[in-house]
């Protein structure tokens, strides 16, 4: 088992990662996930996304939900790298990638880690629209994804 | 001690690090009191459930107990991803 864990303002070179996750032929799936700033959100332009996070605490999280999907999936490989900093719409903000023998495992992780991630890890997003700035509020819907794996 | 702010609260109080006397150890629930008590948006963050307190970089509940040396942070539900 190896894994990747990064939190950066830079992206990642995305065929770079998946050439990695699919490196080991016992890896018969491989699967991602990038989630990006949406130009449009709660019916407002969407002109910047600023994240910002708690470093310490960060790492600690993300890696306990990468020893939790280890423990809970026969998985080969994982990556999740995460941006901080100021972003655009269109911008991509996390990768979370898998790989494993079956496709089923590999999507239930890679699932599992975005929904923990979304209401575990410190990270908060700032909105710039033309009305101002705002600090998005969490939703009772990510809440409900993340319980569903408990 | 110390306390980390991080996003709103830290923007709303305006400081990053909030210096709190209070006798250590002591329960959670009194420490986010205390604090409450001196700063409006803490109190109201906590009145909307929107004030997460971790220890040791760990999120905890009121009754955890908060000792000499820990490393202390109020933030409000996390929205990343």
């Amino acid at each position: 088992m190896a894994n990747r864990l990064n939190v950066a303002h830079h992206w990642l070179d995305v065929a770079e990662q998946l050439a990695w996750l699919s490196e080991d032929s016992a890896a018969g799936a491989v699967v991602n996930f990038i989630g990006q700033v949406r130009r449009q959100n709660l019916d407002d332009d969407v002109a910047a996304l600023t994240l910002e996070h708690y470093p310490a605490m960060t790492k600690h999280v993300l890696n306990g939900l990468i020893e939790q999907a280890e423990q809970r999936w026969p998985l080969i490989r994982i990556v999740i790298h995460h941006r901080v900093g100021t972003l655009r719409p269109g911008d991509p903000i996390v990768f979370v990638g898998v790989s494993s023998a079956h496709r089923d495992a590999a999507f239930d992780a890679a699932r599992f880690l975005m929904d923990k991630l979304k209401t575990q890890a410190p990270f908060w997003k700032k909105e710039t629209t033309s009305d101002g700035e705002r600090w998005l509020d969490a939703r009772s819907c990510d809440e409900d994804a993340a319980a569903s794996w408990d | 001690m110390n306390v980390l702010l991080f996003a709103s609260l830290r923007e709303a109080v305006g400081q990053e690090t909030l210096a709190v006397d209070i006798a250590l150890p002591c329960r959670v629930e009194a420490l986010k009191q205390h604090i409450a008590d001196q700063h409006p948006s803490i109190a109201t963050a906590q009145s909307n459930q929107a004030l997460l307190v971790a220890v040791n970089q760990m999120i905890v509940g009121n009754e955890h107990q908060v000792e000499e040396g820990d490393e202390v942070a109020f933030f409000p539900p996390v929205t990343g991803g």
